[in-house]
């Protein structure tokens, strides 16, 4: 006589615990294999900060950065102890750094609102006491601007200033990055022994 | 080989087992729980028996060092020091005499110690003043919205002495000369001779809300007691905000 058949819906024999046991070790393996290959490839890739750095167009001093809002030519640098603005002096324990900037801006009406130097060490300051005259050009029409910032004297040789629109978001667009190959220390202590302060105009369109 | 079978307390006994009491009921009960509830039960009870011990209280702040005017207080992202404190009706030519007030300034000098620049968001929360209250209007003036108040809730703003600015920003490596500026209603008659001085440091961390590195949860790291005098209102106020004379 054969064995009847399982009736369906009829409940299955529990497999023996060992079984159960390496199941339950295999899964925990493979969640662990895939969390290691999770990390292993998002190491790997660009995070947000590198991903969304801005184009950095390198020139130097006199030379045009060509930039999505228009171009960028660092005319003259300059250095004191202090500037004088339309509406105040400014002293700093360090020195301004004064830049004379020929702007040509494309098609709107994008001036730079971020300057900062940076020091080959990884150091950066920004125009937040200082400020840049650089606002509301005229698209296709050359403007006369100055930038100015303070920063300790002794950083300058060797540091890069970076010049841009937009003081905010920092992300993909494009920035001026303008070697200061010829602000050497001799010039550095020349600019700290001045007792004038640097005069910053009002930009000029132009010019 | 038969497997151990596990019976409940109940199944055991039986159920017409005489119940003795409260206590027993208890341990019956426990007995029919997953080890792993109990587990769980005994953890929270012995957490709750350190409320007595002061398992639950608030953990005290260390207690502020007391230093000298004008010793360097490291914050974290600024060196400081805190030399004196003047009052005065009108400090500087772009200071606004108050009406029923008047301007309290500490003096001393900050270091950015990082190699960003930091906003005066930090400059102005690294200090606080204690045990002055904002003494609130005088009689014939509106009183103001903070009169009572403990003045160490007042947030600063720090000026530049050099030439009388707001210090927006502070970059690496620079030290500047500051004047951390509060504003106070009364005539300041009832002002002590030597103001407490808090320098608050702060935390690198990430910041909870937006994810980003910031420095953050201020806690008053050092006190210094510095001379408070009064500094002799301007002879005549000047209007012209050109070549202002620092607040000296």
């Amino acid at each position: 006589m054969s064995a009847p058949a399982e009736a369906p819906g009829a409940e299955r024999p529990a497999l023996p615990r060992r079984a159960n046991r390496r199941q339950s070790l295999g899964a925990a393996a493979l969640v662990l294999v895939a969390l290691a290959v999770g990390r292993f490839v998002t190491d790997r890739l660009p995070t947000d900060e590198l991903a969304t750095r801005p184009f950095e167009r390198h020139v130097s001093v006199g030379q045009a950065a060509h930039l999505r809002i228009g171009d960028v030519t660092v005319t003259q640098v300059r250095g004191a102890p202090e500037v004088s603005t339309t509406t105040q002096l400014l002293t700093t324990p360090g020195i301004w750094l004064v830049t004379d900037v020929r702007l040509t801006a494309a098609s709107e009406a994008l001036g730079i609102s971020y300057a900062a130097v940076r020091s080959p060490d990884g150091r950066t300051w920004t125009a937040a006491r200082g400020g840049s005259t650089c606002a509301a050009p005229l698209p296709g029409v050359p403007m006369a601007c100055t930038v100015y910032l303070d920063v300790p004297p002794e950083v300058l040789p060797g540091a890069e200033l970076v010049l841009r629109w937009n003081n905010i978001d920092l992300r993909n667009d494009d920035q001026a990055v303008i070697r200061l190959d010829d602000v050497t220390p001799g010039k550095v202590a020349t600019w700290r022994t001045a007792t004038e302060p640097i005069l910053i105009p009002p930009s000029r369109t132009g010019a | 080989m038969a497997r151990p079978v596990w019976h409940s307390y109940a199944e055991r006994v039986g159920n017409d087992v005489e119940v003795a009491g409260p206590v027993r009921r208890a341990l019956r009960w426990a007995k029919d729980r997953p080890l792993r509830d109990l587990a769980a039960a005994l953890g929270v009870g012995a957490l709750v028996l350190t409320a007595p011990f002061g398992g639950w209280a608030d953990a005290k702040a260390p207690e502020p060092a007391h230093v000298t005017p004008g010793t360097v207080i490291h914050t974290g992202p600024l060196d400081i020091t805190v030399t004196k404190a003047v009052w005065s009706v009108q400090p500087a030519e772009n200071f606004t005499p108050i009406e029923g007030g008047h301007y309290l300034l500490v003096y001393g000098t900050a270091r950015n110690a990082t190699k960003a620049m930091l906003d005066n968001d930090e400059l102005a929360t690294a200090l606080r003043v204690r045990g002055v209250t904002d003494a609130g209007a005088q009689a014939g003036t509106t009183p103001s919205e903070t009169a009572g108040q403990a003045l160490v809730r007042q947030s600063p703003v720090p000026y530049h002495r050099g030439d009388a600015s707001v210090l927006r920003a502070i970059g690496p490596d620079l030290t500047y000369e500051v004047a951390w500026v509060f504003q106070r209603q009364g005539r300041g008659a009832d002002l002590p001779t030597t103001l407490q001085v808090e320098v608050r440091g702060f935390t690198w961390r990430k910041d909870s809300t937006d994810g980003e590195q910031k420095w953050l949860d201020p806690t008053t790291r050092s006190l210094v007691a510095v001379p408070l005098t009064e500094k002799a209102p301007l002879p005549s106020p000047t209007p012209t905000p050109s070549a202002t004379a620092p607040p000296s």
